[in-house]
């Protein structure tokens, strides 16, 4: 197992309190200009670590902490946690339950405001943001996979897949038009009028993602989207997230304990107690370890 | 990047949610529409009991009256069975002397003659009438009534004027058909007068008004219970419907519901149902008390009951539906706002 990398500009944020992607860029090596002025930003960018390629960030949270109070007992779910998402970057978060992993996910995901620190998400920071903007948010930047796919049971495939759209305002004819050409990108363009409790769980979750897609969202949240389907049927499923992530150039967060799709992943998080412990590649990792047996 | 508002759906874009959800949910949807039902039937057989009882039993007292007036009738002068009668008409009929008008040429008098001391009489509806002058009207009577209200009975009574009305055989009877005012004359030839009708004492109408507030403040009381038993209901079972819905609403709102779309939503499916439950529950509470009349009363009496209370009978049925359809959006108000208050986050437990 190799230590964590705090150090790798990939992984942690060099200046937390930077605003958002553009000042990010500027100082990627790359983007300097010949004959540009000395600014403090270029010396810095010139005595960085190089970066291969300039990575436009998604998210960018800033030492979030969240705490529950339940009468006087006050839970610390998270204690300070900094990260960085990239587009169309494929990140993994391990920890166990009660680590703050589902807190972390909710956080990125819009779904929850931080007690203290700054989530942005595509640069607006979420804590300004009311209840109408949040939802918002969620209908069209961030697209929802769950371990038990939560298909509306009451609906067909193709209304699960346009119910966002309906929420987004999309007419709809065109919604519809959307959702089939959606269903038939993953493969079930044959069972678009059938209620999803006549489907196999790796079709129902194909509909999850034609669902979470709908809106074309920059970011799919997925949390253990592997957790309910046997081997071939998972294997699949990291297949397709894995060339969504490649065709549509969305970015994929994915909450899992799933070898298969941790070796898939561009980037690992490993969070216990409230923290974030270690960050790694998947080609620096040694997955034959205890750790990694379920 | 600006963030507007989410975009607030039509009511159409509900409403179609909704439909679907209760087409599919069918078996609980029932189950909750069922409490409507009951509620509101309950409701409209108090409302139409209300109704019928007091047209049947307005019917049923002027029945009695009539069958009472014909035996008193017999009672002093023998059977009207082939008899001949004379009628005075004073003034305008009431309308139990209209019936009684009536009663008796049913009940198989030879002839009836009349003479119309008011001239606001419309013979066209009786078949057996003749026209007669005031002097002939008691001619081979077996009795001579006297119908119709009248300011001045003596003015308007050819007594006197001629010695009789009332004429040959020696014991002519005088009779008041109903009307309480006319004080009965002093006439020639006539050996008895008698009034036909009731009359009701002072302390016994206020006795039956006293009965009658009675009844309506223990209606009153029991619908008032029973709908809220209703209400308690319903909003039991929507309740449990938003509990076993807890992962679904979390997922609308993964997928950018709003919390007043999801609050619309429930109160909307609330609505349908009690709009539906209170359809089935006033049509059964209608049917269930005229059932019931029926039984009690038979057909003649609830019939002509029901023909003269029809209207406001509809309108107390269209009065249920709309207090159904209000009960249940009431009773859905609290388990639609803890849909709405749901955080979205509740999606992502796989356990819930």
């Amino acid at each position: 197992m190799s230590n964590p990398q705090p150090e790798d500009p990939a992984t942690v944020s060099r200046d937390p309190q930077t605003a958002p992607a553009a000042a990010f860029e500027a100082i990627v090596p790359n983007r300097v200009e010949p004959g540009a002025p000395i600014t403090r930003a270029t010396i810095e960018a010139v005595l960085a670590p190089p970066v291969k390629e300039p990575r436009e960030r998604v998210i960018n949270a800033v030492d979030v902490k969240k705490v529950y109070r339940q009468g006087t007992q006050e839970t610390h779910a998270l204690r300070g946690a900094t990260l960085d998402i990239f587009k169309n970057e494929y990140l993994s978060i391990m920890g166990p339950s009660g680590s703050g992993k589902s807190t972390l996910f909710n956080m990125v995901g819009a779904l929850a405001k931080p007690s203290a620190g700054k989530v942005y998400i595509d640069q607006v920071n979420i804590a300004h943001l009311d209840q109408d903007e949040l939802a918002w948010l969620r209908c069209r930047k961030v697209g929802y996979i769950f371990q038990s796919y939560n298909l509306i049971q009451v609906m067909t495939c193709l209304e699960n897949v346009t119910l966002p759209m309906a929420f987004a305002g999309v007419e709809a004819d065109q919604a519809r038009e959307r959702g089939i050409k959606i269903l038939k990108q993953v493969g079930l363009g044959h069972r678009i009028l059938h209620k999803p409790a006549e489907l196999s769980g790796g079709q129902q979750q194909r509909v999850a993602i034609a669902r979470a897609l709908a809106n074309e969202p920059e970011i799919v949240l997925a949390d253990e989207p592997t957790a309910n389907l046997d081997q071939a049927t998972g294997q699949e499923m990291i297949d397709l997230l894995v060339r969504l992530k490649e065709e549509l150039g969305v970015t994929i967060i994915s909450a899992t304990h799933d070898l298969k799709m941790l070796q898939r992943s561009d980037r690992i998080l490993w969070i216990d107690d409230g923290r974030i412990t270690k960050a790694a590649r998947p080609e620096e990792i040694d997955f034959s370890t205890k750790e990694f047996d379920h | 990047m600006n963030i507007p508002n989410q975009t607030r759906l039509p009511l159409a874009v509900a409403l179609e949610i909704v439909m679907q959800g209760i087409r599919i949910r069918l078996g609980r949807s029932l189950v909750t529409v069922s409490g409507v039902v009951l509620g509101v039937a309950f409701l409209m057989s108090i409302l139409a009991g209300i109704l019928l009882k007091g047209a049947v039993s307005e019917e049923d007292a002027v029945r009695i009256e009539l069958e009472r007036m014909q035996n008193f009738l017999e009672a002093e002068s023998g059977a009207v069975d082939g008899k001949r009668l004379g009628v005075v008409i004073l003034g305008e009929l009431s309308n139990t002397e209209f019936r009684f008008l009536k009663t008796l040429e049913r009940s198989g008098v030879e002839r009836i003659r009349y003479f119309d001391a008011s001239g606001l009489f419309d013979p066209s509806e009786f078949e057996m009438l003749e026209s007669a002058q005031a002097g002939t009207v008691g001619e081979q009577a077996s009795a001579v009534l006297l119908m119709g209200a009248s300011a001045d009975v003596a003015a308007a009574l050819p007594v006197g004027t001629d010695s009789s009305i009332l004429l040959t055989g020696s014991r002519q009877k005088l009779f008041a058909a109903t009307n309480a005012d006319i004080s009965l004359p002093e006439a020639p030839g006539i050996t008895t007068t008698t009034r036909l009708s009731r009359e009701f004492k002072q302390s016994e109408i206020e006795a039956r008004e006293a009965q009658a507030r009675r009844d309506r403040f223990r209606d009153i009381w029991i619908i008032v219970i029973s709908l809220m038993v209703t209400v308690i209901g319903i909003a039991n079972a929507m309740l449990m419907s938003v509990t076993e819905r807890f992962r679904e609403i979390g997922t609308m709102k993964c997928l950018g519901a709003l919390s007043g779309f999801v609050r619309r939503m429930f109160l909307i499916e609330s609505a349908i149902m009690g709009f539906a439950g209170g359809i089935a529950g006033a049509l059964g509470g209608i049917l269930f008390s005229i059932l019931a009349y029926l039984f009690t009363y038979g057909p003649s009496l609830v019939l002509a009951g029901l023909a003269e209370s029809f209207l406001l009978l509809i309108g107390f049925g269209f009065l249920s539906v709309a207090i159904g359809v209000v009960l249940s959006m009431i009773a859905a108000l609290y388990p639609a706002n803890v849909a709405a208050k749901m955080i979205p986050a509740v999606a992502l437990r796989s356990n819930v």
